[in-house]
């Protein structure tokens, strides 16, 4: 990512602007990003938490880190806080709301994982009114990481996150990166990714965004920058967002191919029900030096809402010969055959839809690091595809009979 | 000779249509204000409501912004530094026949391979020539006028039909559209006009060539094709340019209407002069054409190969209104040298049961930017509708790019839209295959080419299939490798 105090920040985008032509700007306009230093807490609080999906798990409140309702780094890791807020700031419209959370956070988390060793970590943002987390994480040569980050919000008025997030893999190092935003109460969330790839690194990342009701107003953005910086580097992408009611998610990544026979293989899930507006903006880019990179997408997205809409873009932007890229894009209905052919089973139509929306998603929830995690999101997902649960269990049942 | 060496060849070929026809032509000088809109007016003597158009677009021009969206590098155009008016010099009005064109021009068409005259009588075609801003020459006339079909110029169809002219121009792009359509809209000179009658299948395949041939002028022609009820053309579009190191202009815009049950083909050779193999010189060829499905049952399929221009900034679209319409787009985009190409289509289905199709295929070579853009758009009322999009790309040379950048919005949940793309170089197991076989190295990767193409090729006419094979070809040459 570009930063350079001299050139004249970046000013707000616009839906004319093409990265975020499919984005809820209206909703981001309307946040106040100042409430933060306003709202400031005394004291530390206790809040209800979920269920850990890993031994250890850190928890940042509105940002802020909670020593309260943290629990002690493994072994192999370091954790260092700094407080204060950032200067550097990018002119780039894509980094506006990265400069703003630069101007407006109050610490940055730097976790680092010491060379060789193998650590996995909870990181649950708990959101009660404004924070603008910052997370850099720092993975050093022949180390791995899991790294768990949820997104929950407590039951309050409408709650604003604005994350920055910067990872960076040394040679050979490895990360497994589960995300899930599941907010309950009503929310905007906005975040930029960073994430650089070393030689020989290879990332495995599983993104779910769902809320808890199909009607929680939660609208969200995501801008993800990934740079392929070593040779051979490798990049496993796999999203899911289900989105209902008048829900809006929008999310634009681009992948940076600049070294030799590097590889990113793309997977993007969507079911919009209701009134809700899915975007997937994927745009691949591959550099001139990036000999014998191979790269694939495949965006999917079902509309399930007579008013839903769904906006995709698979992007290919390639400067050198030596290449495969490949991307597939559909948006649409379920497909009927699959839909008859569990009709004339004697499944009810109502099962068996939600049945081919759990198979759709499973190509993202299979690939979740731990079965705690993935547990934890179906048990909430089911509650969103009714009747998958029913279908599951009668199709367990008929296999085994 | 090497994999590397042949590919250079075929690509280092020169360009065939480079030549300057030495012909007397007016011009206007170079300028333009609301008398360069008024003097082009009033040449052509229109009528008072285009004069107001041309006079509302020009105004309207003025407080646009060229666009700078699209993927290619622009040197800046003066457009106070053109010529908006250059016709060949004539003795009377108008050539009342073949006879009456001046010689050294029907010369021009014989070299570029115009099937004007008897040529055109065995070819079957009939041809409107557009000679920097002036039609000079349409053929098969009497032949069309029996069958009720109008194939003139846009200057004659504005003095015979100016009800329809009134009825029709600017209905699919308004001069509000975009900046190049909207300049076009304030100065276009000349162009083709196409009314084929209700039931009527057109008898023949309608031409038109496009040439620019005076230096610093730009050219900005306008069509218009009206397919009435249950009506079937064929129109064939071909353009070519002198080599010149200056970068010329050519903004043209094109508008077909079919209403119920009516179909246009509209296919594009498009060779104008692209440059040399150092970027100096060539076209610009910024073009808006646009084809609106306005009855039920309609279709329009636009078929096109840019091999030329400097700059390619492109995309024929369909506007899907009428229930059960048909929208097409094939297109073969080569970007050779340091040609850059942004094109592709947009669909947006709006009735019900609309279909699209489209199969893009780019070819890039030497320094060439090849991009494909394409909008797929679904509104809540094409209920049922149906888009499959293709679009594929073939690197040729380490210093060329391919880009894909397509749009898909879909508002309504019981369409279907799917896009599949692929980029990659020549298959070596390919090449491998056919050099066993005894095919020189060349010849293999014109087969390999034109296969790659051939989806798009077979939607072409016959005769223009076979010269897109040729200029692909020719336009390929010292690039293997």
């Amino acid at each position: 990512m570009t930063a350079s105090s001299t050139t004249a920040p970046a000013r707000a985008p616009t839906n004319r602007d093409e990265n975020w032509k499919y984005a809820n700007l209206r909703a981001l306009s309307r946040i106040s990003f100042e409430a933060t230093a306003a709202d400031r807490r005394a004291d530390p609080i206790a809040v209800a938490l979920p269920a850990r999906t890993t031994a250890c798990r850190l928890v940042l409140i509105d940002g802020e880190y909670s020593a309260i309702n943290s629990d002690a780094l493994p072994n192999g890791a370091e954790l260092r806080i700094d407080t204060g807020s950032a200067t550097a700031e990018s002119a780039s419209v894509d980094h506006y709301y990265l400069n703003l959370n630069r101007r407006g956070r109050r610490e940055t988390l730097r976790l680092r994982v010491l060379e060789g060793q193998r650590v996995q970590l909870e990181i649950l943002h708990v959101a009660t009114h404004v924070g603008q987390p910052a997370i850099e994480v720092q993975i050093d040569s022949s180390a791995e990481l899991t790294l768990i980050e949820r997104y929950i919000s407590l039951d309050t008025a409408t709650a604003v996150t604005n994350l920055a997030l910067d990872l960076r893999l040394a040679e050979h190092a490895k990360l497994y990166l589960a995300r899930w935003q599941h907010y309950a109460s009503p929310a905007s969330h906005i975040e930029t990714l960073n994430l650089v790839l070393g030689a020989s690194s290879e990332c495995d990342l599983t993104q779910v965004t769902s809320a808890e009701h199909s009607e929680t107003a939660v609208s969200s953005r995501s801008t993800v920058f990934v740079t392929h910086a070593g040779e051979g580097a490798r990049l496993h992408w796999h999203s899911a967002t289900i989105a209902d009611g008048q829900q809006q998610h929008d999310a634009y990544v681009r992948i940076d191919h600049q070294a030799r026979r590097v590889q990113t293989q793309q997977v993007f899930r969507g079911i919009a029900s209701g009134r809700s507006k899915i975007g997937f903006n994927g745009h691949m880019l591959v550099g001139s030096s990036a000999h014998g990179a191979h790269s694939g997408q495949s965006l999917k997205t079902l509309l399930a809402g007579t008013e839903a809409e769904a906006n995709v873009r698979p992007q290919l932007e390639i400067y050198t010969n030596e290449v495969t890229a490949t991307h597939g894009a559909t948006v649409g209905k379920l497909d009927a055959d699959m839909l008859f052919y569990l009709l004339s089973r004697g499944l009810d139509p109502g099962t068996a839809e939600s049945l081919l929306k759990w198979a759709f998603v499973s190509d993202v929830l299979t690939r979740l690091p731990t079965v705690e995690l993935r547990h934890q999101i179906e048990a909430r997902l089911v509650l969103q595809l009714p009747g998958a649960i029913a279908a599951r269990q009668s199709s367990a049942q008929e296999t085994a009979g | 000779m090497s994999e590397n060496a042949q590919l250079n060849e075929i690509v280092g070929r020169g360009y065939q249509h480079g030549f300057v026809t030495d012909i007397e032509s007016e011009s206007l000088p170079p300028g333009l204000d609301e008398d360069v809109v008024r003097k082009i007016s009033a040449i052509k003597r229109e009528p008072a409501f285009l004069t107001e158009w041309r006079l509302r677009a020009y105004r309207h021009w003025l407080t646009l912004r060229e666009p700078e969206w699209a993927h290619v590098r622009v040197q800046p155009i003066n457009y106070q530094d053109l010529s908006y008016y250059s016709a060949p010099k004539a003795k009377t009005d108008g050539p009342k026949s073949l006879d009456e064109v001046d010689p050294k021009l029907l010369a021009t068409y014989e070299k570029l391979g115009v099937p004007l005259h008897e040529r055109a009588r065995l070819a079957g075609v009939a041809v409107d020539a557009v000679f920097d801003s002036v039609s000079v020459a349409t053929t098969f006339k009497d032949r069309l006028e029996k069958a009720g079909v109008v194939f003139c110029s846009f200057s004659e169809a504005v003095q015979k039909h100016p009800d329809l002219i009134e009825r029709y121009l600017g209905s699919i792009v308004p001069h509000t559209d975009n900046y190049y359509a909207c300049l076009n809209s304030a100065v276009f000179s000349d162009g083709s006009f196409v009314y084929i009658p209700k039931g009527v299948r057109c008898p023949m395949e309608l031409s038109t060539y496009f040439r620019i041939n005076a230096a610093k002028t730009g050219q900005f022609e306008r069509t218009l094709i009206i397919a009435d009820e249950g009506s079937h053309v064929s129109y064939l579009e071909g353009c070519t340019a002198p080599m010149r190191d200056e970068n010329q202009l050519h903004a043209a815009v094109v508008e077909l209407v079919a209403l119920e049950h009516a179909e246009i083909k509209y296919s594009t050779v498009q060779n104008w002069y692209p440059g040399d193999e150092n970027g100096v010189g060539g076209i610009y060829n910024f073009v808006t054409k646009r084809g609106e499905c306005r009855g039920r049952n309609s279709k329009i399929s636009w078929t096109q190969v840019e091999t030329g221009s400097a700059i390619t900034w492109k995309y024929p679209s369909c506007v899907l209104r009428g229930e059960n319409s048909v929208g097409e787009f094939y297109s073969v985009a080569l970007a050779n040298h340091r040609q850059q190409a942004d094109t592709g289509t947009k669909m947006i289905h709006i009735g019900a049961n609309t279909r699209s199709t489209i199969v893009s295929k780019g070819i890039s070579a030497g320094h060439g930017q090849n991009t494909y853009r394409g909008l797929v758009k679904i509104l809540p009322t094409a209920s049922g509708a149906r888009n499959f999009t293709q679009c594929d790309s073939l690197l040729m040379g380490g210093d060329c790019g391919a880009h894909t950048f397509p749009y898909v919005e879909v508002k309504n949940p019981t369409a279907t839209v799917e896009h599949e793309a692929s980029t990659s170089r020549i298959s070596e197991d390919q090449l491998f295959y056919c050099l066993q076989r005894g095919i020189a190295e060349e010849d293999a990767v014109n087969m390999i080419v034109n296969g790659f193409c051939k989806s798009v090729f077979k939607e072409l006419p016959m005769e223009f299939a076979v010269e897109a094979q040729n200029l692909l070809a020719v336009s390929l040459e010292g690039s293997v490798g």
